[in-house]
């Protein structure tokens, strides 16, 4: 698929700057912003996003999503993290998972996250600004980070830049494509198929208590559906954390 | 775009005052009239818009808006309603979730009481499963009172601004 391209040599955070030139209107949908280095890259609310420069894709791609603003934001965000996941797994030969809710691991280790950010009046979805940081070529984290991964780390080879930004592109824009003609099905099942820990006994955390569980579903508004000892639980982001030092274990 | 779409945007028409909305895509472009609309039959000037789920046909463009709500009175009549107090309109949550009077919590907030606030002005952020949502006002108006405590959680269609028009 072709798209315009606005390829920045280095921005605060290509988020940011897509929010900003929205404002002005003029792009058609579908537009990227690219960053080669960011200096404020953003994950989640005050978590920033570290990048050796030139090393990884740090896109932003700007969609006009009115056509499904009667449906749950959410299943935009499966959408992505769907198309991301297929895009790196075609890349690399290998299997990557969706963490609950949209960052993409490899093993227990994480490759890449998605931040979006959407514009309402109303009950109007104007815009979304779908912000993905993709670790690509880089060959060291800083210590503190807890469990990072890039692509050339997996598997010893380099990429370009502008093949990966291709392959996610198409991946995600096909997704986001079913998502306006109504194929909300096929593409939760995709998400599930896919969703780190599945099914399998592992160790969470949440209000300093540390428990086992077992994921089963995230639901269409983005609720984490977990069976614990104490029973079926729902979970908001930002209420579970997942414990990583602690490997998950398939059912028996 | 799909038969039970185009049946739910026809629904949607049909409920709404829209006498015409035209939907270009790629390879694919449809356009529903009202019968009994006075303007049938004028010429179709505008560009394509993507559907509107819900009554106005909004282009995705920083034009000035008409503000569409009706006023409303205000949501907690606690103290005894004046006839100004009649006229303040209420900005409500779109979605469930967390509300944010900041971009992040080092910048100041988007408003404050006491300032003018016009059409497609960013009011809040409202966070939900990692996505993050700014609503812009509908309305022109000064800020009367911020009904919701910065970073604490909202239902759908509560009241978070109080909005005097001006």
């Amino acid at each position: 698929m072709e798209f315009v391209l606005i390829r920045l040599d280095e921005v605060d955070s290509t988020n940011n700057y897509a929010m900003a030139r929205i404002q002005h209107g003029g792009l058609p949908e579908g537009t990227v912003i690219q960053a080669l280095q960011q200096h404020a890259g953003r994950g989640q609310r005050n978590k920033g996003w570290i990048s050796e420069p030139r090393a990884n894709l740090l896109v932003s791609i700007i969609l006009k999503p009115a056509v499904i603003s009667h449906q749950p934001p959410f299943l935009l965000s499966m959408a992505v993290a769907a198309g991301l996941r297929e895009a790196v797994a075609r890349i690399c030969q290998q299997d990557f998972y969706i963490k609950w809710t949209n960052d993409l691991y490899w093993n227990d280790r994480k490759a890449g996250g998605i931040l979006i950010e959407n514009t309402w009046k109303g009950q109007y979805w104007q815009y979304a600004v779908v912000g993905i940081g993709l670790n690509v070529n880089q060959k060291q984290f800083p210590p503190e980070l807890p469990n990072p991964v890039s692509l050339t780390q997996i598997t010893g080879k380099e990429y370009e830049l502008q093949d990966v930004l291709q392959e996610v592109y198409d991946q995600i824009m096909k997704r986001y494509r079913d998502l306006q003609g109504g194929k909300t099905q096929e593409l939760v099942q995709e998400y599930h198929q896919w969703l780190y820990r599945k099914d399998r006994e592992a160790w969470y955390e949440s209000d300093g208590q540390r428990f086992r569980g077992i994921i089963r579903e995230v639901q269409p508004d983005g609720h984490l559906i977990m069976d614990t000892a104490e029973g079926r639980k729902s979970w908001a982001f930002g209420q579970l954390e997942f414990v990583l030092d602690q490997p998950a274990t398939p059912l028996s | 775009m799909d038969f039970k779409q185009i049946q739910e945007l026809i629904k949607l028409v049909s409920k709404s005052n829209i006498c015409e909305i035209s939907i270009e895509e790629e390879n694919f472009k449809i356009t529903i009239k009202q019968k009994d609309h006075p303007s049938e039959g004028a010429p179709l000037v505008q560009p394509a818009y993507p559907m509107v789920p819900t009554m106005a046909a909004v282009p995705p463009s920083p034009l000035p808006m008409p503000a569409t709500p009706a006023p409303q009175p205000a949501a907690q009549p606690a103290a005894p309603a004046s006839a100004k107090e009649e006229n303040y309109i209420t900005i409500k949550s779109p979605m469930i979730g967390t509300f944010y009077r900041s971009p992040s919590p080092d910048k100041p907030p988007f408003v404050n009481v006491g300032d003018e606030i016009k059409p497609g002005q960013v009011v809040c952020i409202i966070e939900a499963m990692k996505l993050f949502n700014e609503i812009e006002s509908e309305v022109s108006g000064r800020i009367v009172k911020v009904l919701v405590e910065d970073a604490s959680p909202v239902e759908f269609d509560q009241p978070l601004f109080l909005v005097e028009p001006v």
